[in-house]
């Protein structure tokens, strides 16, 4: 039933008096209070049976003097539930009745089980809750799980400042020059994983507040991203070495560009004769030009 | 469908990589430039961790990160973004107008992950003499004490010392025990009387 429902219903005692005017004149007090359908009764019901009661006039016939007629009503019959429901809706229980067992049941009425009910639990082998915390059983975690990548090689919650502290310069870029982009990739994961790690760690310091430390946190921070702005840099000189090697080489009419396969990408001009002494420098400067054409091979200009 | 980040990690994970539960995006991101921060949280289950992402991440990013370069499977991701107080300025901007001007920082973007393996935080340290505690604490204690003071012996503006010393003065004056001077011809004796109080308290 819906809540306005209930509602009309729990108001309709109000208006009791003027809708039976005779029945309400001839119910006696001892036949209240009036059980409603489908209502909580309560507060609602006893008021109604206050309002009921002081609303009988003091003159009014008793039940040795109700007409003949009432026993005919609902209402006059003693300890009857009143109901505006259809009779046969009324019927519960009984070979007519809605057959249903959990009529009556309800969680949000706290009516509790019905009588013998049977649930597919039991209170018996519950766990005991253990209120400290200090004595519960501790789970244990995986030794070899990935999130340790988030703490050091020692697996410590966090490092002292002079654990923090021990660690040396970043790369320069002189150094990196000479490393191939396989490296230079791999190294960048190294620093972004170390960067998550003192993030880590600094994070849980300042939750314990163990101290001080923040301080070698922050200067290792720097040094790893020092490393990184240095990769940049080496990626991004080895980017325009790459197009400067382009041009020339479009440039130069001794080289074709796009040679078809098979075809030399390093055609020497016919013009040129070179002398019997000079051979050997000829011979190591063909080799110079066609060098220059890949780009993975390109030094970068310092 | 919005394609997740496949990052490239060129292999650092010296541990195996466990199978894939997801389809990798089609965005590669060579070299990424940011922080995930692993935040302990005591009330969750072993099989649950918590980080702070960029604010730009998405789960399927958090996700692919996780897997790509920590071999970690998150089965499933909640998010959320924590919004900061508003606050006066920033103390480390150089511009007098920077840091005179009300700002409300950047929010915080939160993740929590559900795990197939549970992971168990190491145990927190019970010694904290490496990091010296008791000597930070009693700095910050000091610091936030003479915070806003020209130097470290003057009161802070409308303590309880400054307080006392005025109502005294005040009480003296209005009860006739003070004659009021102008403290250009004479120093005042209330003046005087601080100056007392100040000693005895050093």
């Amino acid at each position: 039933m819906s809540l306005p429902a209930a509602r009309r219903l729990a108001r309709r005692p109000q208006r009791l008096p003027s809708a039976f005017p005779c029945a309400a004149a001839a119910v006696p007090a001892d036949c209240l209070p009036l059980r409603l359908l489908c209502t909580t009764g309560g507060a609602s019901a006893s008021a109604a049976s206050a309002r009921t009661t002081s609303s009988r006039s003091p003159g009014s016939p008793s039940l040795s003097s109700a007409p003949a007629s009432a026993p005919a009503s609902p209402l006059t019959s003693a300890r009857r539930a009143f109901s505006t429901a259809a009779a046969r809706l009324t019927r519960h229980r009984g070979p007519r009745g809605d057959r249903n067992a959990n009529r009556g049941v309800s969680a949000l009425r706290r009516t509790g089980l019905r009588p013998r009910q049977t649930l597919s639990v039991g209170k018996d082998g519950l766990p005991t809750p253990v209120f400290d915390a200090g004595k519960r059983a501790r789970p244990e975690g995986d030794e070899d799980h990935g999130l340790w990548g988030f703490f050091g090689e020692r697996r410590k919650c966090i490092l002292t400042p002079e654990e923090m502290n021990a660690f040396g310069r970043e790369w320069t870029v002189e150094e990196l020059r000479r490393k191939s982009w396989e490296d230079l990739h791999g190294l960048w994961w190294v620093c972004a994983r170390e960067r998550n790690r003192i993030k880590t760690d600094s994070a849980e310091r300042q939750r314990l507040q163990a101290g001080y430390g923040q301080f070698e946190a922050d200067e290792r921070y720097k040094t790893a991203l020092r490393t990184q702005k240095n990769i940049r840099n080496a990626l991004i000189e080895r980017w325009y070495a790459w197009g400067s090697a382009r041009q020339a080489a479009r440039d130069d009419p001794e080289i074709v560009m796009y040679a078809r396969k098979g075809e030399p990408a390093y055609k020497p001009s016919t013009s040129y004769e070179p002398e019997e002494a000079e051979d050997v420098e000829v011979k190591a400067e063909e080799v110079a030009p066609s060098q220059e054409r890949k780009p993975q091979d390109q030094q970068p200009r310092a | 469908m919005k394609p997740s980040l496949s990052l490239l990690t060129n292999n650092i994970n010296a541990k195996p990589i466990v199978a894939p539960h997801f389809r990798f995006g089609r965005k590669p991101i060579y070299l990424p430039n940011f922080d995930v921060t692993l935040l302990r949280t005591k009330h969750l289950p072993v099989t649950q961790a918590k980080f702070q992402v960029p604010l730009f991440f998405s789960k399927l990013d958090l996700r692919d990160y996780l897997y790509n370069c920590y071999g970690v499977r998150a089965i499933n991701i909640r998010s959320y973004v924590k919004y900061r107080r508003v606050q006066l300025g920033r103390s480390d901007r150089s511009s007098r107008h920077e840091r005179a001007t009300w700002i409300r920082p950047r929010p915080h973007k939160f993740m929590f992950i559900d795990m197939d393996r549970p992971f168990v935080w190491p145990d927190e340290p019970t010694d904290f003499e490496p990091w010296d505690k008791e000597q930070f604490e009693l700095t910050n204690e000091y610091q936030q004490k003479t915070a806003g003071r020209r130097n470290s012996e003057q009161e802070p503006r409308g303590s309880d010392e400054e307080r006392k010393t005025l109502a005294e003065q005040a009480r003296d004056l209005l009860e006739g025990r003070q004659k009021w001077k102008p403290t250009d011809s004479a120093p005042a004796q209330a003046s005087r009387k601080t100056e007392a109080r100040r000693q005895r308290r050093v």
